[in-house]
């Protein structure tokens, strides 16, 4: 906060090209609190995508300019294969040699992870094929460029940014508005309690509930663990986007939302238009269309949303590039197979879906809605038992309980003195109340915000103490949970 | 190409009344956490145990007897190698003893005593008690020490309680670094099954869990942010001992977690009102997988144990026969049978000490509530408990020759 407060005072005494370089020094320094020496990491990345797409503009032979393409994209790729994946395939090479009596491989290293480099390769990838496909032009300012990059508020956990929807915002002089510091703040704000009060105080228990072993859980606890780490990951996640957009509207730059009320969505395919919209519109555009040879969009906008391309091929090779994608995107997410089981979790939950409603009219309205929203939350929910296991066999173990008719009930004890203990709860109770709380929470918060908010008149006195109250609560909330221990859940990805 | 999009965001109100109420706001709610929480100090360790029980950790002329964490270990290990030629022996247990009810200044606890009665056959003791302590818990803790000092005599308490509670705690999961105590704990299936679920990070695994140390996963981001953090600590601990209205975060920190307990009671007895139900006659049931595991836990002490020439003495604890008992009858007759059985398999010393503290409420009685009603929590004894308890223990080791009879 004091960073932030410092380069925020500094920023709006400059003129717009010492506010870039600013820019990018801070951001530099911001990336160096982690560590300094992965700094040229970020730096190649960024490096190899200004000279890309400066040759892409400046070429008109197709052959040379696909040549510079590949070569963003292996450089890029490369990166974070050789940082994230390194282990992953050698620990698979290994698992595949043992079965044929070789000895193990290991490396003479250890390799960490540089901490953002799935969101900065990713954002540097798409300017440079924006470029190619005439989305966006070329820049010869560097720095204007690497600031792009590397802007402190999204480095370390987005929003996945396209060059169309930020570079602009940096070239052009930004007056200072009060809106913009009001805005930036009530959204920082939101995003701390998110974070400290929301998400840290129910880690513990979704911790403990992982760490015990699957054998001891009843059905019950693996759907109340499913639920919590899927509020956990939410409220983590999206309070990072809250505290990233509103550091950024401080400095006057606009960024497009990362999360709609998730949880909410009445179908899965909605779910990914309103969850992670940043990534799922990168992987829209980058990957699953360009399977499909179609057109794809220039905003990280929308998710995965049906696009103005729905004449999209059918059959097998669709099926296939779903799968892919999803596979793809579960990876991308972590270096390990319960993350692609988790993405494979997701592609069939859309195929089920499409099946669905190639079979039913879409008709039907609110009731419709909240039929399938009981019916896509549970399944979002349970898909996230893979991503937050720590292997596929707890995975495997936890999944099955919830189709174990047994797992749901004490059974010996039914006919005893002892009602209530036939129902089995083998976690700390605290994480039923916690997990019952945020889900009446969270349907509160959405009640007033998507049907109360827009109907009350801006201005008036309930209206403005209510507010004033809300804030009051929410800074003395932060200010006692607020721990310098605690770090975001997607800096690991 | 149209790189530069309208500006189509919808009118705003007017920004610095916004930012205004926004600054007013945040200071009444600081003002606020001052004011509710500035001037109270509450000892939370202590609320865990209920009204009535406090906890104490005693010293025996300045020597640390009894600790409640193995981040201090160090101490009572310290104390007790000054003891140069005498038998060492630690004493394994959970909150029956370090709690006591209705505590009056300079009362002993079972502890102190212990080591005073132990001082005259040339024995130091040291005790490690930790509320709600399970047997793997325990089971770490014993590893850690004998690395550290070999022990020569251990009391383990075999209570059906703690094989009820899951999970390690931090500090206890921390042994799991150390190279020795993790290459004990290869030897046995429980250990090794702790090893891989609470253990250092193995580079090829993969983790997306939200645990403070994640960022020694090889394969995830080091999200430790380590000069960050040393940085923020640096803060926050100068704001805390600066200015009264950071120290008062951590009673409202407290406070507030303590709310939640409350309605989580609250929510209960809505339930019991509303279904008509008798939560006293309610049974615990442990699931057998956490069962299990406990019992090989204890069972993995005792080979170590015997393996490092440790005497033992295994101990059913005292439980007060008034009290409604929270487990199954059969459950309960089948544990002790289980744990004699264990004992006997690996050369320890036995001993049921169920009915070791009679007394009814003169001894596991305290008061609580406006109005001082008795009550007993079925864990927790007075001062007089303690010492019977002491009595029996004492004389449990000499009898089975866990420590060498006094010089007449």
């Amino acid at each position: 906060m004091i960073f932030l407060t410092l380069v925020v005072a500094l920023y709006w005494r400059l003129d717009q090209r010492r506010r870039l370089y600013l820019l990018f020094a801070t951001s530099l320094v911001f990336y160096g609190f982690w560590r300094w020496d992965f700094i040229p990491v970020m730096l190649a990345s960024t490096v190899i995508d200004y000279v890309a797409a400066g040759r892409i503009q400046a070429s008109k032979d197709e052959g040379r300019r696909k040549a510079w393409v590949a070569i963003s994209l292996v450089g890029n790729l490369g990166l974070l294969c050789f940082f994230k994946y390194a282990y992953f395939i050698l620990g698979n090479v290994n698992g595949i040699g043992a079965a044929f009596g070789f000895e193990e491989i290991s490396l003479p290293w250890t390799i960490i992870l540089p901490i953002g480099i799935s969101f900065y390769t990713f954002q540097s990838i798409s300017y440079t094929i924006d470029v190619y496909r005439g989305y966006t032009e070329a820049r010869r300012d560097f720095v204007l460029f690497a600031t792009y990059v590397t802007l402190f508020p999204q480095l370390v956990a987005g929003p996945i940014l396209r060059s169309n929807e930020v570079m602009w915002q940096l070239e052009t002089p930004r007056q200072f508005q009060a809106t913009d510091l009001s805005a930036g703040l009530w959204l920082i704000l939101s995003g701390l309690f998110l974070k400290v009060v929301v998400a840290d105080n129910i880690a513990g228990l979704v911790d403990a509930g992982f760490l015990a072993p699957p054998e001891t859980f009843s059905a019950l606890d693996v759907w109340v663990l499913a639920f919590l780490f899927g509020f956990q990951i939410y409220f983590d996640f999206s309070a990072y986007s809250h505290i990233a957009i509103g550091s950024a509207r401080l400095l006057g730059l606009r960024f497009p939302k990362n999360f709609d009320f998730p949880y909410f969505a009445a179908s899965p395919r909605e779910f990914w238009q309103r969850w992670h919209i940043s990534l799922s519109s990168w992987i829209r555009d980058y990957l699953y269309l360009p399977l499909q040879g179609v057109r794809a969009g220039d905003r990280s906008v929308g998710g995965l949303r049906r696009t103005e391309t729905h004449d999209l091929i059918s059959g097998p090779r669709r099926t296939g590039s779903l799968i892919l994608t999803w596979a793809i995107m579960g990876l991308w997410h972590g270096a390990n197979w319960t993350f692609v089981v988790w993405g494979l979790w997701h592609a069939a939950l859309v195929l089920l879906h499409r099946l669905w409603t190639a079979m039913v009219s879409s008709q039907g309205g609110a009731w419709r809605r909240v039929i399938g929203w009981t019916i896509s939350l549970p399944l979002v929910m349970l898909g996230w038992i893979p991503f937050r296991a720590e292997t596929l066999e707890d995975s495997w173990q936890m999944m099955r309980l919830t189709l174990d008719p047994s797992a749901y009930l004490n059974w010996h004890l039914i006919g005893g003195d002892y009602l209530w203990a036939v129902l089995p709860i083998n976690i700390d109770p605290k994480a039923y109340l916690w997990c019952a709380l945020i889900f009446l929470g969270h349907v509160f918060v959405w009640t007033v915000q998507c049907h109360v908010l827009p109907r009350a008149t801006e201005g008036h006195w309930a209206v403005v103490v209510a507010r004033g109250l809300y804030a009051s609560v929410l800074a003395a909330l932060v200010f006692i949970f607020l721990q310098p221990t605690h770090q975001f859940i997607y800096f690991q990805f | 190409m149209t790189d530069r999009p309208a500006d189509r965001s919808r009118p705003e109100t007017p920004g610095w009344q916004d930012v205004w109420l926004l600054t007013v706001a945040v200071i009444f709610g600081l003002v606020l956490v001052f004011a509710l929480f500035g001037a109270e100090t509450t000892r939370f360790d202590e609320v865990g145990l209920g009204e009535g029980t406090v906890s104490r950790y005693q010293t025996h002329n300045g020597r640390q007897i009894h600790c409640r964490s193995i981040a201090t270990a160090a101490d009572c290990l310290a104390d007790q190698a000054s003891g140069t030629g005498r038998a060492k022996g630690t004493w394994l247990g959970w909150s029956q003893i370090h709690g006591v009810n209705g505590y009056q200044d300079g009362q002993r606890l079972s502890p102190w005593l212990m080591v005073d009665g132990l001082k005259a056959q040339g024995a130091d003791l040291m005790t490690f008690s930790f509320a709600n302590a399970n047997p793997r818990e325990l089971y770490l803790t014993y590893l850690h020490l004998q690395e550290k000092t070999p022990q020569d005599f251990l009391i383990w308490g075999a209570w059906l309680q703690g094989f009820y509670h899951e999970g390690v705690r931090d500090d206890i999961a921390a042994t799991l670094r150390n190279d020795d105590v993790a290459r004990e704990l290869a030897r046995t299936e429980v250990g090794r099954a702790m090893l891989s679920r609470w253990g250092p990070a193995d580079p090829a695994s993969g983790y997306a869990g939200a645990a403070p140390d994640q960022g020694e996963r090889a394969d995830t981001a080091d999200a430790s942010g380590k000069v960050q953090r040393l940085t923020e600590a640096s803060i926050v601990e100068w704001l805390e001992s600066r200015f009264d209205l950071f120290k008062a975060r951590r009673e409202a920190e407290g406070q507030l977690q303590l709310l939640t307990w409350d309605l989580q009671q609250i929510v209960l007895r809505v339930r019991n009102f509303i279904l008509g139900l008798d939560t006293k006659k309610w049974q615990w049931v442990i699931p057998p997988a956490r069962y299990a595991l406990n019992l090989q836990a204890t069972e993995a002490v005792l080979q170590d144990a015997r393996r490092n020439g440790t005497r033992v003495l295994v101990y059913v604890p005292p439980r007060p026969v008034e009290h409604p008992f929270r487990f199954d009858a059969a459950v309960y007759t089948k544990f002790k049978r289980e744990i004699e059985d264990l004992a006997a398999r690996h050369g320890a010393a036995f001993v049921n000490l169920e009915d070791a503290v009679p007394g009814g409420y003169r001894v596991w009685g305290k008061t609580v509530g406006g109005d001082g009603a008795l009550v007993m929590d079925g864990t927790h004894f007075t001062a007089e408990g303690h010492a019977l308890l002491a009595d029996a223990l004492l004389d449990a080791l000499t009898t089975h020759g866990v420590v060498p009879r006094p010089k007449p």
